[in-house]
């Protein structure tokens, strides 16, 4: 910019030394004004990026998207509000991939690259991956979201967006998401093409690139699939459930997923609470919240098993009996456990097989108890 | 980087995702210089070459924003680089070609507002390609938008010599023209890559 | 305060309408025009920063050297630009996710730098503002016609008025049809002078 000053000068008739100097003087006036414009708008810029700046965040229509293909069992409004489908940190939690951006440098391409990871948790508990990635399709990027089921193969994939020219739309995309489930790995676009007959395949080579990606993403996200981050719990019912065992008021749900192990509580009081499974009930393996202090079971309660029928007689007398459950285990150890006598539980169950179930599932507790590991988890050890 | 990726670039910039017909950008040239063919040429080839100079710079400085994290700063950056460019060419063509500067300076001055140029150095970011890319992208990208102002002009040239509603006349028809010019371009999304 | 000067400011959007008579801006009109809320959007994103850079172009029209006019102008415009962008990814990103692609754009728009070159560097801030006010909304009325009649041809079945090739034949024809509304009215204009010389 300053060198057109240069090379345009003052008026002729001016004294050539006053002239030079005043043609410095302009250009040092043109210089200062010009700095100091850039330096006001540069900080003005800088600031208003600080309060500007845009956390990646979950907005509600992604949410509905994801409650279709990983679903809460709630409504959209409920799944969002309540912590049911969130966005997961990276940065901040225990997996192998700690930054999308690196990822995206050394997986992906132009054409392809994961934008985010969100999590979608149903009553049970049950936690589902699914993965925002894009690919490009004809025009544009194709964005679609894949849900994933425990061993990491496409459980659902819907489009969240495209902006495809009317000439590359697909226009029944709901019947091409049915060809993606179960698959895993690299996808080619070909292989859709051929199971759905459909032929765009712009759009088609966009939305394969993107799952295959997304793909390739969950595979190298690490650790247990179902190990997520520490999760405050939100449900009611959940809480209800633990305040039986525990007087803290808020609880922490850790996702262990062991086989015999599901999630571990903590409460805000410092009180740790392991609900494990023991296999021998009548239908299938019956579920206790065990609060365990010291190596002994100090309270139990039932846990939500989706294999108990609250209708069937056995089943409902379990459910109700949990003041027997804590009179015959409540501050036992496991050598204590060990040495009841078989006889004392069909007493009150009248099941010989739900009360091994019962007994197993409690052992099963106690010891998983001590080998809970919170830095496992991404938490800083206490 | 392979040669099939080169390719799918030149074939896009050029026709299938025309920086004109398909990204509506650069109207305003179109608009304005298309009436004859030597000016549309000359306004296509300084296009071409701003855009490909500054694609390849706006990348190298976008690295570097990038790497400060301070990537907000990138539209104004970008509009400056283009803009002093555009300025150190105009002094460059003066003094060292003065025939070039002849039949391209006028033209020079309106590039720093084409929104080719700045529209081509964010796509440049947005699709993330690399430096070789980037230059393939925008010399296409220039040379597409030079064939779409050459293939106006021609049109618009014979023209003239057609009897055109009043109200049509200039820039309405010029308008429908480039609109029937995009539906033809549309026709080449029919090849996938 | 001068009258004349005031209403020839306040009407300078339509009937210096920057669209269909002084054809600036035409990118973002055919490409962002396929709805009415992405016109109403980036028509408001873009009088929102040709007010304020008019204002401030205005403001600083004595400091700023003849020389460095531009690259001032410029880095004014820009900055304005990138908050409006960034204002957008924070509160509206439904929008964004649709426009946001032609917000940097609005640097490059011919309106903004036209008109701080035209007229904010030569008045005084009131004018200036009005001004912008004026022209940006002349601007976002006609992306929002254009985006209403798209939209309601998309929605009468003809998807091809998505498309770049619609844009410009919608807007084509709009102009041709402002140009003749013009007419018409210079015209009665002139009858109407005519009548009352013809009357003296």
């Amino acid at each position: 910019m300053t060198n057109t000053m240069n090379t345009e000068m003052q008026p002729a008739q001016t004294h050539p030394a006053r002239k030079k100097n005043n043609t410095v003087k302009n250009t040092l006036r043109c210089v200062i004004v010009l700095s100091v414009i850039a330096i006001v708008c540069v900080s003005l810029l800088a600031v208003a990026n600080r309060f500007l700046r845009v956390e990646a965040t979950l907005d509600g229509a992604t949410a509905a998207l994801i409650n279709r293909i990983a679903p809460t069992g709630m409504d959209d409004g409920t799944a969002l509000s309540g912590g049911y489908i969130k966005m997961v940190n990276l940065r901040a939690e225990n997996y192998a991939i700690k930054d999308l951006d690196a990822y995206n440098k050394q997986h992906g391409t132009a054409n392809q690259k994961v934008r985010a990871l969100y999590t979608s948790k149903n009553a049970e508990g049950k936690i589902t991956y699914v993965v925002e990635a894009e690919g490009k399709g004809y025009v544009d990027a194709v964005v679609m979201l894949v849900a994933y089921d425990a061993e990491n193969k496409v459980s659902g994939v819907i489009t969240k967006s495209q902006n495809e020219s009317y000439w590359n739309h697909i226009k029944n995309e709901e019947k091409l998401y049915a060809a993606f489930v179960g698959l895993s790995g690299r996808i080619e676009s070909s292989q859709i093409a051929a199971s759905t007959g459909v032929t765009v395949m712009g759009t088609l080579g966009g939305m394969t690139s993107a799952v295959s990606i997304a793909n390739d993403f969950v595979s190298r996200l690490g650790g247990d699939p179902q190990k997520p981050a520490p999760l405050v719990v939100t449900d009611a019912d959940l809480v209800q459930k633990l305040k039986k065992v525990s007087d803290a008021t808020v609880y922490t749900c850790y996702t262990v997923q062991t086989a015999t192990v599901d999630y571990v509580f903590t409460g805000n009081n410092g009180d740790l609470i392991v609900q494990s499974r023991g296999d021998g009930g009548t239908y299938g393996q019956v579920a206790l919240l065990v609060r365990v202090a010291d190596g002994k079971a100090v309270k139990l309660a039932y846990a939500a098993n989706p294999s108990f029928d609250p209708t069937d007689e056995h089943d409902s007398t379990l459910l109700k009996n949990e003041e027997k459950l804590n009179e015959l285990f409540g501050g036992k150890t496991i050598a204590e456990i060990n040495a009841m006598a078989g006889d004392s539980l069909p007493g009150f169950t009248g099941v010989t097989q739900s009360s091994d179930g019962l007994k197993m599932a409690v052992k099963n507790a106690l010891e998983y108890a001590p080998t809970f590991d919170r830095t496992q988890f991404g938490e800083v050890a206490q | 980087m392979s040669i099939a990726s080169i390719i799918s670039i030149v074939i896009s910039a050029i026709l299938t995702e025309n920086i004109v017909l398909n990204k509506t950008l650069g109207i305003c040239p179109l608009l304005g210089t298309s009436k004859k063919t030597d000016s549309a040429v000359g306004m296509g080839l300084a296009v071409t070459f701003v855009i490909t100079v500054s694609s390849v710079v706006c990348y190298g400085l976008f690295q570097l924003l990038d790497m400060w994290n301070i990537t907000y700063l990138q539209t104004i950056v970008f509009i400056l680089v283009i803009a002093s460019l555009v300025q150190l060419l105009d002094i460059v063509l003066k003094r060292f070609s003065p025939t070039l500067y002849n039949s391209l300076g006028i033209y020079l001055a309106l590039i720093t507002t084409n929104c080719t140029v700045l529209g081509s150095a964010n796509m440049v970011i947005d699709n993330g390609y690399n430096l070789l890319e980037t230059f393939i992208f925008g010399f296409f990208t220039g040379l597409g938008f030079t064939m779409v102002l050459i293939l106006m002009s021609g049109i618009r040239e014979k023209l003239n010599r057609a009897h055109i509603p009043v109200s049509f006349a200039g820039f309405p028809i010029a308008l429908i023209i480039a609109g029937i010019l995009a539906m033809a371009f549309a026709g080449f999304s029919g090849f996938a890559f | 305060m001068d009258v004349k000067k005031l209403k020839e400011t306040a009407l300078g959007g339509i009937l210096n309408n920057p669209v269909f008579v002084l054809v600036l801006g035409m990118c973002p009109t055919i490409g962002m025009s396929t709805s009415v809320t992405n016109a109403l959007g980036l028509g408001l994103a873009t009088a929102f920063v040709l007010i304020v850079s008019n204002v401030f172009v205005s403001l600083l029209r004595k400091i700023i050297p003849d020389k460095v006019r531009l690259p001032s102008y410029i880095i004014i415009i820009a900055t304005f630009v990138t908050l409006v962008q960034l204002f957008l990814a924070k509160f509206l990103p439904a929008l964004n996710a649709s426009i946001g692609r032609f917000i940097p754009l609005i640097v490059v728009n011919c309106i903004i730098l036209g008109r701080a070159e035209a007229f904010a560097g030569k008045n005084s801030v009131g004018y200036a503002a009005l001004d912008g006010v004026s022209m940006g909304l002349g601007f976002t009325c006609s992306l929002v016609i254009l985006g209403g009649v798209r939209m309601l041809l998309i929605a009468a079945g003809m998807r091809i008025f998505e498309t770049a090739a619609g844009g410009f034949i919608v807007l084509g024809l709009l102009m041709a049809l402002f140009n003749y509304l013009m007419r018409l009215y210079r015209n009665s204009h002139k009858r109407k002078l005519l009548q009352g010389g013809a009357a003296l």
